[in-house]
C-alpha cells in the first residue's frame, strides 16, 4: 500500500505538497523562485483550510508525527513563509527590501 | 503620552547635528578598533549553544583580527580562548561550531588540547628544547556570563567586571526568564555599510511608519501626529534603553486571526517589569537586546554588529523563543520570526542606501530630532571612548 501524501482529510491540498520543505532556507528559496500567481494559489488553498489544519496539528500523534502529517505541518510553515507577500505587501513589486536570499538562516 | 521633550530630560546631550566623518574614515575605524572593541565586553553567544562538555563555537571578531573559541570544558565551565595553536599560531578550530570528544587537535602538527585548554599532546615532544606543556596551553580570553549570554573582553586585564559594565541594564533584566528561551534562528547578513549606520537604524522608531509602511510600521503606537514615539528612554553610562507600545488596533489578516485567535492559549511566559510591549536595550558598543510580547509568550531578538571594514558589517540577527507548547505556538513563532525577518530585509536595503549617501560626502552632518535621542547618546558615548580628536 502506498503511503498517503497528506492526511486523508487534506487530500485536496495534494497539488501543493511541493511546499512541504525544511529547513527554513528551503522554504525561503521556494518563495523566491515562485511567481506571485503560484504564491497566491498556494495561499488561497491553504488559508481556506487553516483552522482545520491547526486543529489537526494539535494532536500529539502518540509522540511521533506520521510522514503525511509532518508534510502538512511543513506546508503550514511555508504558508507563514509567504504570508507577508500576500497579506501585507499584496504584490512582490511593493517589496522595498534586499534580496531575501542574503538572509542566510543558520538553522 | 509623555509631556515635553526628551532633550529637556537629557539636556547634556545637546542638539547639534552629528558629523558624518566617523562613518567613513579609516582613522576613526582604527580608533574604534583600539579604544572600543579591544576594550569592551562583547557578547558572543548563548550558553544554550554549547550545552554539553566539549561543545564549542568560534566567534570571529574581524575588526580586532581575533578568532575566539568558546568551549564548555568537561568540568562544565565555559571558557574563551584565542583560536590559535600555541606551536606555530595556526588557526586551531576551522569549523564554526561542533563538539570535540574531550580534545582539540591542531591540523598542522597534531598538537592536542583538552577541552579546558591545557596542552595535552605534542608529537615528537622530546625534539623540542625544554618544552613545558604547562606553559603552552591555549591563550585564554577573559570570559564571563550574564543571564546565559556569554561575553568576552580582548584586553589582558579588563578594567571592570562584566556586571559593572552592564550596570543598570543587568539590574533591570536580572529577573527576565532568559533561561526559558532558546536560540531558535540566526541570520547573518553581510552589509555594505558602516556598523554605526546599522546601529543607528535600529535605535529609533521615527522611521517605522515610513520605511516599514507595509510591514512592522503599522504595529506600533503613534501619537496624534501619526508618528511612532518612545514611551520611555533611560540612559546609562554606556548603554541605553527605550520602549514603545503596540497600537491598540492591530491590522488583522486571515492568517493572524487563525494563528493567534483560535485554540487554547497555554504556555504563557511572563517577563516581569517590562515597560512597554517592546523593550529595547542597546548594549554598548555593538549589541542590541529586544524583548517583544507576542500573543501569550515572549520573544527576544538580539543583534550583534560585527564591523569587518569601515564600510562593511556583518549584522547577526538572533531569535530566542520559549519552547512552544503546541504546534500552533510554533507556527505563531514562525509568523513573528518571518514578519520581523521580512521587515529587517527592508532595513538592510536602507542601511546600504544611507551608507552610500554618507560616503558620497555631500552632507557633512546628519540632523537628529528629539525622538532620535538614543542615537545621539550612543555617539556621545562612542566619541568619549574612541576619543576621535584625542591623540592617545
Amino acid at each position: 500500500m502506498n503511503e498517503p501524501l497528506l492526511p486523508d482529510a487534506f487530500g485536496d491540498l495534494a497539488p501543493f505538497a511541493d511546499w512541504a520543505l525544511e529547513p527554513e532556507r528551503a522554504r525561503t528559496e521556494k518563495r523566491a523562485a515562485a511567481s506571485m500567481d503560484e504564491i497566491r494559489a498556494f495561499y488561497d488553498a491553504m488559508i481556506l483550510r487553516i483552522d482545520d489544519i491547526l486543529a489537526y496539528l494539535e494532536d500529539d500523534f502518540g509522540g511521533d508525527m506520521p510522514a503525511e502529517a509532518h508534510r502538512l505541518y511543513l506546508m503550514s510553515l511555508s504558508l507563514v513563509e509567504i504570508a507577508t507577500l500576500v497579506e501585507f505587501y499584496k504584490e512582490r513589486e511593493a517589496v522595498d527590501a534586499c534580496d531575501p536570499l542574503r538572509y542566510a538562516s543558520q538553522f | 503620552m509623555r509631556q515635553g521633550m526628551w532633550s529637556e530630560k537629557y539636556p547634556d546631550l545637546g542638539a547639534n547635528p552629528l558629523p558624518t566623518e566617523p562613518y567613513i574614515s579609516e582613522e576613526h575605524f582604527a580608533l574604534e578598533r583600539e579604544r572600543v572593541f579591544r576594550r569592551s565586553w562583547l557578547q558572543v553567544g548563548r550558553v544554550d549553544e554549547i550545552p554539553d562538555a566539549g561543545d564549542y563555537f568560534v566567534r570571529d571578531i574581524a575588526i580586532c583580527n581575533a578568532s575566539i573559541l568558546v568551549i564548555r570544558g568537561s568540568d562544565g565551565v565555559v571558557r574563551g580562548f584565542h583560536n590559535v595553536c600555541s606551536h606555530r599560531s595556526n588557526r586551531l578550530v576551522a569549523d564554526e561550531r561542533g563538539s570535540c570528544g574531550g580534545a582539540l587537535f591542531c591540523r598542522l602538527h597534531n598538537w592536542a588540547y583538552s577541552d579546558t585548554g591545557e596542552l595535552v599532546g605534542v608529537p615528537n615532544e622530546e625534539n623540542f628544547f625544554g618544552l613545558d606543556r604547562r606553559d603552552h596551553g591555549l591563550t585564554p580570553v577573559d570570559t564571563d556570563i550574564w543571564q546565559g549570554f556569554i561575553f568576552v573582553h580582548l584586553a589582558p586585564d579588563p578594567a571592570e567586571t562584566l556586571r559593572n559594565y552592564l550596570g543598570g541594564v543587568a539590574d533591570r533584566l536580572d529577573s527576565c526568564p532568559f533561561h526559558e528561551m532558546k536560540l531558535s534562528q540566526v541570520y547573518r547578513v553581510e552589509e555594505r555599510a558602516n556598523w554605526k549606520v546599522v546601529l543607528d537604524a535600529q535605535n529609533e522608531v521615527y522611521h517605522l511608519p515610513y520605511q516599514h509602511r507595509w510591514t512592522l510600521g503599522q504595529s506600533f503606537a503613534k501619537d496624534d501626529t501619526g508618528n511612532c514615539y518612545f514611551k520611555e528612554i533611560l540612559l546609562y553610562d554606556y548603554h541605553s534603553f527605550w520602549s514603545c507600545d503596540y497600537q491598540s488596533f492591530q491590522k488583522l489578516t486571515p492568517l493572524k486571526i487563525a494563528l493567534f485567535y483560535g485554540g487554547d492559549t497555554a504556555g504563557a511566559l511572563h517577563v516581569p517589569d517590562m515597560v512597554g510591549d517592546l523593550d529595547h536595550y542597546l548594549l554598548f558598543p555593538n549589541g542590541i537586546l529586544s524583548l517583544f510580547k507576542v500573543g501569550r509568550w515572549m520573544g527576544c531578538i538580539t543583534y550583534m554588529l560585527w564591523p569587518v571594514a569601515v564600510d562593511r558589517t556583518i549584522w547577526e540577527i538572533r531569535m530566542h523563543f520559549s519552547a512552544p507548547a503546541t504546534r500552533r505556538e510554533r507556527l505563531q513563532q514562525e509568523f513573528f520570526k518571518c514578519f520581523i525577518r521580512d521587515t529587517l530585509q527592508e532595513d538592510t536595503l536602507a542601511h546600504e542606501s544611507v551608507h552610500a549617501g554618507i560616503a558620497s560626502g555631500v552632507r557633512s552632518h546628519l540632523i537628529l530630532q528629539d525622538d532620535e535621542l538614543p542615537i545621539r547618546h550612543f555617539h556621545k558615548v562612542l566619541g568619549d571612548y574612541a576619543g576621535y580628536g584625542r591623540r592617545a
